[in-house]
């Protein structure tokens, strides 16, 4: 019976993960992270846009983060990668500490630290957020 | 900490640190579902700003907030401006109830 339960458990967690990852956006799965800093401090090196947001771009948890993915939308910005951080409430506390900023979403591009939903949205009033994905080499051609 | 006048408590040591030309600091927590004291949005007007990246600028008025941070504030919205970029417009924050 544990294992009927555990197999139902897996075939359940692998037609969630289907849905993580999308056209334009991969999902980076921190639900079982044992050195979070050095996790955090990886995947920041290695994305070339890096979204940490509440929910996932398909079904965003919050305006604010809802309003990041977006605006990544609006300005073609393709294949980022993701975190959830409802997901792991230790990589959302380590996060804010490894970013010194202390809200959700924080969008790195190119391993610097951009910003939150203010200051996608003062910059895109301002005309120079496309000058930015531009400059980082992060705007899709299709 | 007492919760109360929170926004008018925000503005006082905003204005201590920055010396504004504008501000106005906006209890935004009835559009969200953590509290009374939850969200706050503050425009932020003031050449203490220049030269100081959209990034630095909101550090900034984070860390000056730190007590508030410290005490129950889940959100702070900022738009720091210098008086030449001002337009006057105060951005709309998303809404974000029932998430």
């Amino acid at each position: 019976m544990l294992a009927r339960s555990l197999w139902k458990a897996t075939l359940r967690r692998f037609s969630e993960e289907s849905h993580k990852s999308g056209p334009g956006f991969v999902y980076i799965d921190t639900t079982n992270v044992f050195n979070p800093i050095g996790f955090i401090d990886e995947i920041v090196n290695k994305s070339k846009v890096l979204l940490f947001m509440k929910g996932t771009p398909e079904s965003p948890q919050c305006g604010f983060s809802n309003y990041a993915v977006q605006a990544l939308n609006y300005y073609n910005v393709k294949n980022y990668s993701y975190v959830n951080i409802l997901e792991n409430p230790t990589i959302r506390e380590e996060v804010k500490k490894y970013s010194d900023w202390p809200t959700y979403p924080q969008l790195y591009l190119n391993k610097e630290f951009i910003g939150g939903c203010d200051i996608l949205s003062d910059m895109h009033k301002n005309g120079t957020l496309k000058d930015l994905f531009e400059k980082h080499g992060v705007v899709s051609k299709d | 900490m007492i919760m109360r006048f929170l926004s008018k408590r925000i503005e006082e040591v905003l204005r201590v640190k920055f010396t504004p030309e504008v501000l106005e600091v906006v209890n935004e927590s009835q559009l969200h579902d953590k509290g009374e004291n939850s969200h706050f949005k503050i425009l932020i007007v003031s050449d203490a700003f220049k030269n100081k990246s959209l990034v630095q600028r909101h550090r900034e008025v984070n860390s000056s907030l730190k007590e508030f941070w410290d005490n129950g504030v889940h959100s702070i919205s900022v738009h720091a401006k210098t008086l030449e970029e001002n337009t006057g417009r105060i951005p709309k924050s998303p809404y974000c109830k029932n998430k």
